[in-house]
């Protein structure tokens, strides 16, 4: 336990050093999602399209 | 040469090329992430005079490079637009500015989570912190340009140009602490004389910054063949 305590501690300066990872991990997050749900979303209209034009892609 | 490489030019071709490398990419930083989280965190010594307050280091020094990376990488493929013309390149540095802005603000913000222990202030008008946000806002005009101008050669062109002229604040980020006084320390690990960071802090920085600019890598690609997908789509809709 105290040892957790340490860790988290980090000498005094815990809330420093955990609030700049916790704001990169959570902007890497949100940034990885927005890519992800973009491609998502493109990848389902275009499948709809193709279909509309029967299979025509190119 | 340039001939061979025509047909890459291709956005099919190049959508299909970049499919295998985005996957690499992304398997590859996932684990070069974790462990260069865990050496940061847990391993490497604190600094003799910063203590614990190093360990922001591997984070925002490695994102700072990614912010700085990806300006490069928009000022070469609009110059190469400019001069062969290739939709391609103005298609992928197009695609750079939004992932490179959050890169820029956890840069800008990790920073500043970093400067207030270290210099008593979160902010200060220092030379590279004010040059570091006016690169932000670099990125957010850029974006806006691609967000009024979309699928309009003018827009490709405005994009071009801006990122041509913006690129001048490169250089100053870089020598902005050597140039000036500044609370920012002078640059460590990128130097003529090579790095004076101590080995154990130089490890997980470098593994830490290869994750993250695959990472980057993986994004970008994602983005690029997205927008390929989105000109398919246009494309498709035009023919109703």
């Amino acid at each position: 336990m105290s040892e957790l305590s340490l860790i988290f501690e980090m000498n005094g300066y815990g809330f420093f050093i955990w609030s700049a990872y916790g704001v990169w991990f959570v902007l890497l997050i949100l940034l990885f999602l927005k890519v992800l749900l973009r491609k998502k979303e493109i990848k389902r209209k275009l499948e709809y399209l193709i279909e509309k034009n029967d299979g025509f892609e190119e | 040469m340039l001939r061979k490489l025509h047909k890459y030019a291709n956005p099919n071709k190049f959508s299909l090329i970049i499919m295998p490398i985005k996957n690499v990419c992304l398997y590859t930083a996932l684990p070069l992430i974790a462990i260069g989280l865990i050496i940061g965190l847990f391993f490497s010594p604190p600094d003799y005079q910063q203590g614990e307050t190093v360990r922001i280091m591997y984070i925002h020094v490695s994102s700072a490079w990614i912010s700085l990376f990806a300006y490069v990488l928009i000022f070469f493929l609009s110059v190469f637009y400019l001069i062969w013309k290739f939709p391609l390149f103005v298609l992928m540095a197009k695609e750079i500015p939004f992932v490179a802005i959050i890169f820029t603000l956890i840069t800008l913000i990790t920073g500043s989570l970093w400067g207030k222990p270290t210099w008593g202030t979160y902010w200060v008008w220092d030379a590279r912190l004010t040059s570091f946000l006016i690169l932000l806002f670099i990125y957010l005009g850029l974006i806006f340009i691609d967000k009024a101008f979309k699928y309009n050669v003018n827009g490709d062109l405005s994009f071009s140009y801006l990122s041509i002229i913006g690129a001048i604040n490169i250089p100053i980020i870089k020598f902005s602490v050597d140039w000036w006084n500044t609370l920012h320390q002078p640059a460590s690990v990128i130097r003529a004389s090579g790095p004076s960071i101590n080995i154990e802090m130089l490890i997980p920085l470098m593994i830490m910054s290869t994750g993250v600019l695959l990472l980057f890598f993986y994004l970008i690609f994602t983005n690029i063949q997205s927008a390929i997908a989105e000109k398919k789509i246009l494309f498709l809709s035009s023919k109703d």
